[in-house]
């Protein structure tokens, strides 16, 4: 779609979409698999302004960063200020693309650059859940960004420097449970791009995925989750790793808080039990088998 | 005059060793005063969770009495809650927010339920119901992150 067709892209897309969500609706299962993949996704942690009582993912959260101040998009059914006037196609173009229906590029503060991991089909489902999501007409703040972080068009040559598109591909040799966590850290959960450090472009450092981030930009301490440097999470048992997802209480009694007592409210919490146990075989605390067996 | 300052000088260095001792002796990084109280209140209310989680787990053979005890003492160090958060008490090494006082009614709330739902806790455990201790147990949790989340960043 071209930029200078605003207005008429839009009613195209009105009219289209309409009949496309119809369609969509009809499938209660797409819906009720599409709820789950926005738990998996965690979209409600961004995208519900909760301190501020906002409606359910009707955006506005404000997402400091070392180049400014992003405020998330409304992506209720709003078909002015939501999502609901877009396509799926459009849809799985923004997910895993990282460009707008209008052309334009997401800044990475979206991350896009994890769902591009994701399979067709959740993103499909997704899509027929977001519609059903209760439309908000409500608009969503400017992001507060400066120059020369303001201007879309260098999020180009960022693609360039720090964005594989690549769809997720399993590893044959590994386990099918194994594959299941590599897909959701590395895909819809996107672990890695809190756990991960970033260079000063805001680019992940992929020699050092889930190595941790010393200090976030809310000045939190984010955990390495690798089992071979000695960090705390690397002497979690399987249960602990599992526990701790679901309840948000590590093996010394803590609970988990800041940024990850959302993520166990709208995301793990919500994980089902083999899905967690997916997350805990490939962050390499396989289940340990209680009978013989021998397999590894 | 002269002497003192020389009795301030004393002073300050069995200050300075009073510190440095209790920084070996409790493992909060040089907490002092009201910090370190309620580190060390925030500590023993996890040792409790901890072995009441050990036997929801499983790990640990499930004992009523046990948890009814840990839960007891929950509820009681959350009565102390409040009155250890006294307003801009924000030196290092806390992990405490700004946001305690500015939602000041949400935090006071919050320690409340604590006491409420750990005193749940014990007549539960006392009832010997173990699927309702689970339940219980998941409910003060939610408390603990629900805090946590709003109004603590761990910068270490």
């Amino acid at each position: 779609m071209s930029k200078h067709s605003y207005a008429s892209g839009f009613l195209a897309l009105a009219l289209m979409s309409s009949s496309s969500a119809i369609a969509n609706n009809n499938d209660e299962d797409a819906i009720k698999r599409g709820k789950y993949v926005m738990d998996i996704g965690g979209c409600v942690s961004c995208h519900t302004d909760k301190k501020n009582k906002g409606q359910h993912l009707a955006g506005g959260v404000a997402l400091p960063t070392p180049f400014g101040t992003f405020y998330t998009p409304n992506i209720t059914s709003d078909e002015k200020y939501g999502i609901g006037a877009w396509t799926t196609e459009q849809f799985i173009e923004a997910m895993t693309q990282g460009v707008a229906p209008d052309g334009s590029h997401y800044f990475p503060a979206f991350p896009y650059t994890s769902y591009a991991k994701m399979k067709r089909q959740d993103l499909i489902d997704l899509k027929a859940y977001l519609n059903t999501v209760e439309a908000v007409a409500e608009p969503t703040p400017d992001h507060d960004v400066p120059f020369p972080f303001n201007i879309r068009e260098g999020m180009i040559v960022w693609k360039e420097l720090f964005f594989d598109d690549s769809p997720f591909s399993p590893d044959p040799s590994k386990s099918t449970m194994w594959n299941r966590g590599a897909y959701l850290v590395n895909g819809p959960s996107h672990c890695v791009e809190c756990h991960t450090s970033r260079n000063f472009l805001g680019g992940l450092d992929r020699d050092n995925l889930l190595a941790g981030e010393p200090k976030s930009p809310e000045g939190e301490k984010i955990p390495s989750l690798l089992i071979s440097d000695g960090s705390e999470f690397s002497n979690w048992s399987h249960a602990d790793t599992i526990f701790s997802l679901q309840m948000g209480m590590t093996p010394k009694g803590d609970f988990l808080g800041g940024s990850m007592g959302k993520v166990v409210t709208n995301t793990t919490g919500k994980m089902t039990e083999e899905d967690l146990q997916a997350i805990a075989t490939y962050l390499g605390k396989p289940v340990k088998k209680k009978s013989a067996g021998k397999r590894d | 005059m002269k002497k003192k300052s020389f009795k301030t000088k004393v002073l300050t260095l069995s200050a300075v060793i009073t510190v440095s001792a209790t920084t070996v002796v409790f493992a909060h990084g040089g907490a002092m005063g009201v910090i370190k109280e309620r580190m060390d209140l925030m500590s023993a209310i996890g040792k409790n969770m901890k072995s009441v989680a050990a036997m929801v787990k499983g790990e640990v053979k499930f004992d009523p009495a046990a948890i009814e005890s840990s839960a007891k003492s929950i509820a009681e160090h959350s009565t102390k809650v409040n009155d250890l958060f006294p307003k801009g008490s924000l030196d290092k090494p806390t992990e405490a927010l700004p946001a305690i006082w500015e939602d000041w009614d949400r935090f006071t709330q919050l320690s409340k339920s604590l006491e409420t739902e750990t005193n749940k806790l014990a007549e539960v455990a006392a009832s010997g119901d173990k699927r309702a201790v689970m339940m219980q147990f998941a409910k003060t949790g939610k408390i603990c992150s629900t805090c946590h989340t709003d109004f603590r960043l761990k910068k270490d």
